[in-house]
């Protein structure tokens, strides 16, 4: 008998051996793959931070903070007048961890007044809340889940689970041979099919084993759950099983685990869910789609008052606590997140290029990565719920057909560039075609700061007040036709100082000054503005017959919006390991691109746009003391509607148009810059208050010729900024004589205005080299040489 | 009576199993564990990502210019365990880590509100100890709350200097002197920075 049993051990043995060896692997090592999560920017509260009531309540609800009479448990708040009492949740960031803490708040006049320790009553000078998880990158499997440790599981949770799924799970040895006997009785006698299987048994058949019912595959299931069993720990098991679990879907994604299964149905850390909530997903094991509490309710709400039925008979709860919860609504928040892009596809979509420069797929997918992004939901969010409403009304007032325009902006910070929000398209919420980053398209007058920015490089040629000639323009092309571009509103408008030029948005006056500074040269601003591509340096370019996406128009704008400094517009901030490591940091940096003097002086003309030029909507739409600075660009026949803007806070890009590139009927002003003011005047913007820089000096001048005031004149003048040193020296003639005058030339061929005169090298381009910066020697000599000093300051 | 037996053989066998790994009860391995790969201290240089399509070389930066300064963060701080200890080949480029003396908080004419102020101390610990990248992500944190501090931009500045980042370095004191407006020790800090930066190792 004995050596018969040992003859059948052997084979069994080696068996066994052999899967407990599949086992270990598997096991220990990494369980699964583990998606990175994807968290927006962390919103910072400190006394002054301007955040106002309603955009604190909004963060808080994002974050899925319970509005309570008594913040006592974590992620609960409480309102009255000025005053939020907040118990905030504990996060680990990259660099330390934020604690829990009870937070007395005080918030008036859109800001924050003061934030106490409500335990201690001292002030505190910086809380961060936990960043929202915005996404995460999932394998192609489709299997989605958070990971809990045995200790993140509640306690309740586990005992539920028990309770009903396997009530001798801490008796049995992986398999219960009473249960198996149970459900043999059942299925032979009652013909009903009855499952016995451990807690175990269903994480071994999940986890190792394919989805098939024979005899073959239960018997090793048992097996393996024996060996399992054996091996681990009872509590390491049933943190496995928790995290195995499927409990749901979303689109293609599977919902996986409870702490995914937490977040995925109530919106919270598996720590602050209550009895109710627990049941509901304890309730879920058994047909995750016929309980789904969002598509079936009712089947939902019988099974978890089951399931708190059974808890009180076994005495896991108190009968009145189960009494209490089965009163309660289901409590499941509205789905916020579907497929890849989470609830804000447009950017997860650039948080994936930027990341997929510098990770493999597999890493994002499978190492639980951490990902810290830019992305302020309130200033995303506020987007998007205004663009849409305003092409329906764009639509409507211009006779439009319905639901063709479409929209893509990007929001950034100017003094930093990260991007704080993505619009890929009018439908905000759905992954697709991103206009932002891939609608490459003419920017059309987008470009001309460009063009009077390398103007502004000659200061001996050209200052604000230097008078451009706007009429008609022909330029010859050898072989070709001849090209005459003319106004958006077919008029000649003779001597118009450049400012005004460039806040009219004047075609005839843009492309004299830029065919007089050259394209090669715009195009090496352009360059150092941000511009990636290289295009032809035709004429045609300086109306803006260039293609670029919103992205990178917001590139270049920023560098204008930061007087000059050029940072690459960031998405990502720091990507943490699973473990709260830091693993990389995408650092700011910054780089001089332009010099600081013209850029100022740009900035002042790009102010006129919006006090005198295409963009005085913006004056009644918003606070005039903003003082904004921006562009409008419209392209030919209407197909693409821009503007681009900033504040000393935001620097903002918006496109209008169709994505079959046929007009769209609005120009800059009448659409992209409506579709800005409605985005932007909810997040308050902060002043633009310009820094001047050293190189700057102001003068007094004649407003109509740009010559030095003359007070003989009469009148006032008008106070203008200059590069040091190259102010007007010679003074305004009196009206009756202005028009007698021989300065300022009228260029017939392009010729500079004033106030010196360089030669043509055999380009046709003026001669700027650097002695001739300098040939104003009829100026007094104290000035031009600190001046030349001062601009060359300026320009390097 | 069979059952028994055949139960019986089973948990002999589980035993033997168990015991070829000598543990007979292992508590499992941490539930998940990263690829070093993953960690950027790894890799060779790192490069300063851009925004943009896959290819690098977009948003105007050719390859090679300034911003690709390798290593610039590759010295990301190890979570603060047991020894606080300086790591000095975490800073390899630093070569002597350059250094400017600060430009005190209270010469600055610049009024700072407490939350930037608290991040600013939590820099000059970080710095202090050696965590020079810790440091920098802390100073940029406070660089959004104010972002027109001069004397942020200046120890943003001074971080760079020590790392051996000059270019940047550069950038950051030119910027920190352009909103200094008349705090003449500000900016005359920012041209010691300067001038270290640019001057030949």
């Amino acid at each position: 008998m004995l050596i018969l049993l040992f003859i059948a051990a052997v084979p069994l043995g080696s068996y066994m051996m052999q899967l407990s060896d599949e086992i270990t692997t598997s096991f220990e090592g990494q369980r699964w793959a583990v998606p990175a999560r994807v968290y927006s920017r962390s919103m910072e509260l400190y006394s002054g931070a301007p955040v106002s009531s309603e955009r604190l309540v909004s963060e808080l609800k994002y974050l899925g903070y319970r509005k309570v009479s008594q913040p006592g448990a974590t992620g609960t708040w409480a309102m009255n007048g000025e005053r939020l009492l907040l118990r905030s949740r504990p996060f680990t960031f990259w660099d330390g961890v934020e604690p829990e803490r009870a937070l007395d708040i005080r918030v008036g006049g859109g800001k924050i007044k003061s934030i106490m320790n409500h335990d201690s009553g001292k002030e505190i000078d910086l809380v961060r809340l936990e960043p929202l998880e915005i996404g995460s990158i999932y394998p192609r499997d489709n299997e989605d889940r958070v990971i809990l440790t045995p200790d993140d599981i509640p306690e309740l949770l586990k005992k539920a689970l028990i309770t009903i799924e396997d009530r001798s799970y801490y008796d049995h040895f992986g398999i219960d041979p009473r249960g198996i006997t149970r459900a043999a009785v059942s299925t032979l006698v009652k013909g009903r099919r009855q499952g016995g299987s451990t807690i175990t048994q269903q994480l071994v058949k999940n986890y190792f084993l394919t989805p098939r019912r024979d005899l073959k595959r239960k018997s090793k299931e048992a097996l393996m759950a024996i060996i399992l069993d054996a091996k681990y720990d009872k509590e390491d098991i049933l943190a496995a099983y928790a995290n195995e679990i499927y409990l749901g879907q979303d689109g293609n994604r599977e919902i996986h685990g409870f702490g995914l299964a937490s977040e995925f149905f109530f919106g919270v850390p598996i720590a602050e869910l209550e009895i109710h909530q627990i049941a509901l997903m304890v309730g879920l094991i058994k047909a995750p789609s016929t309980y789904n509490p969002r598509r079936n309710p009712e089947n939902s709400l019988k099974r978890r008052n089951l399931v708190l039925e059974v808890l009180a008979e076994q005495g896991v709860i108190s009968e009145g606590s189960a009494a209490v919860a089965k009163e309660k609504s289901l409590g499941v928040v509205k789905k916020k997140s579907t497929g890849q892009g989470g609830r804000f596809p447009a950017f997860m979509d650039l948080v994936k290029r930027q990341l997929r420069r510098d990770y493999q797929p597999e890493d994002l997918t499978s190492e639980g990565l951490r990902i810290f992004t830019t992305m302020d939901p309130w200033v995303q969010k506020t987007a998007e719920s205004n663009v849409l409403k305003r092409l329906q009304q764009l639509e409507k007032q211009k006779g439009l057909p319905k639901g063709k325009l479409e929209v893509a902006s990007i929001i950034a910070t100017p003094q930093d560039g990260e991007v704080l929000a993505v619009i890929g398209g009018r439908k905000a919420g759905y992954a697709g075609f991103n206009r932002a980053l891939d609608a490459t398209r003419q920017i059309g007058s987008l470009v001309k700061p460009a063009v009077y920015l390398t103007a502004l490089q000659y200061p001996d040629r050209y200052a604000l007040s230097t008078p451009l000639d706007d009429s008609k323009v022909v330029l010859h092309n050898r072989g070709s036709k001849s090209w005459s571009p003319s106004n958006y509103d077919h008029k000649d408008h003779g001597d118009v100082p450049l400012e005004l030029a460039l806040a009219k948005s004047y075609n005839q006056a843009t492309v004299r000054l830029g065919m007089d500074i050259g394209v090669d040269r715009v195009v090496k601003t352009l360059h150092a503005l941000g511009m990636s591509s290289e295009p032809d340096p035709l004429p045609s370019l300086l109306l803006g017959a260039v293609n670029m996406t919103p992205l990178e128009v917001t590139q270049l704008y920023q560098t204008i919006a930061s007087g000059g400094y050029r940072s690459p517009l960031r998405a990502i901030r720091e990507v943490m390991g699973p473990e709260g490591k830091a693993l990389k940091r995408y650092p700011l940096t910054i780089k001089r691109t332009v010099p600081a003097g013209p850029v100022y002086l740009l900035s002042r003309a790009m102010q006129s746009v919006v006090t005198r030029g295409t963009s005085r909507y913006l004056l009644s739409a918003l606070p005039k003391s903003l003082n904004l600075a921006g562009k409008t660009g419209t392209t030919d026949n209407l197909r693409d509607s821009w503007f681009a803007g900033f504040s000393s806070d935001y620097v903002t890009v918006v496109w209008v148009g169709r994505d079959d590139n046929k007009p769209a009927g609005l120009s800059g002003s009448s659409g992209a810059l409506r579709v800005w003011a409605d985005m932007m005047k909810p997040l308050k913007p902060s002043p633009l208050d310009l820094v001047v820089p050293g190189t700057i000096e102001m003068a007094r001048v004649d407003s109509r010729s740009g010559m030095l005031f003359n007070p003989v004149c009469g009148g006032k003048g008008v106070e203008m900024p200059f590069l040091r040193g190259y102010t007007p020296y010679e003074e305004a003639y009196c009206d009756s004589d202005y028009l007698l005058a021989p300065a300022p030339a009228r260029g017939s061929s392009n010729q500079v205005t004033r106030p010196g005169r360089g030669s043509r090298d055999s380009d046709g381009h003026p001669d700027f080299n650097g002695d001739s910066w300098d040939n104003n020697r009829s100026r007094p000599s104290k000035k031009s040489n600190e001046g030349l000093g001062g601009f060359l300051r300026g320009i390097f | 009576m069979k059952t028994l037996i055949v139960l019986a053989q089973l948990l002999f066998i589980v035993q033997l199993a168990g015991c070829t790994n000598s543990t007979p009860r292992v508590k499992p391995a941490p539930v998940y564990q990263h690829g070093e790969r993953v960690g950027g201290g790894s890799t060779s240089a790192l490069e300063m990502p851009e925004i943009g399509t896959e290819e690098g070389g977009e948003y105007g930066q050719e390859p090679g210019e300034e911003y690709r300064v390798s290593e610039l963060d590759s010295d990301v701080p190890q979570a603060p365990t047991d020894s606080p200890v300086t790591d000095l080949s975490s800073n390899s480029l630093s070569s002597g880590g350059e250094q400017v003396a600060y430009a005190g908080s209270a010469d600055s004419g610049a009024s700072m509100g407490k939350a930037a102020n608290s991040l600013l101390e939590k820099a000059e610990s970080q710095q202090q100890a050696g965590d020079l990248s810790g440091a920098a992500s802390t100073l940029e944190r406070a660089v959004r709350i104010e972002s027109r501090n001069p004397l942020l931009w200046n120890r943003l500045a001074n971080v760079r200097l020590q790392q051996g980042h000059s270019d940047l370095a550069v950038e950051f004191a030119s910027k920190s002197s352009e909103f200094a407006g008349s705090d003449e020790a500000l900016k005359q800090n920012n041209s010691e920075i300067i001038d270290k930066a640019n001057s030949p190792r």
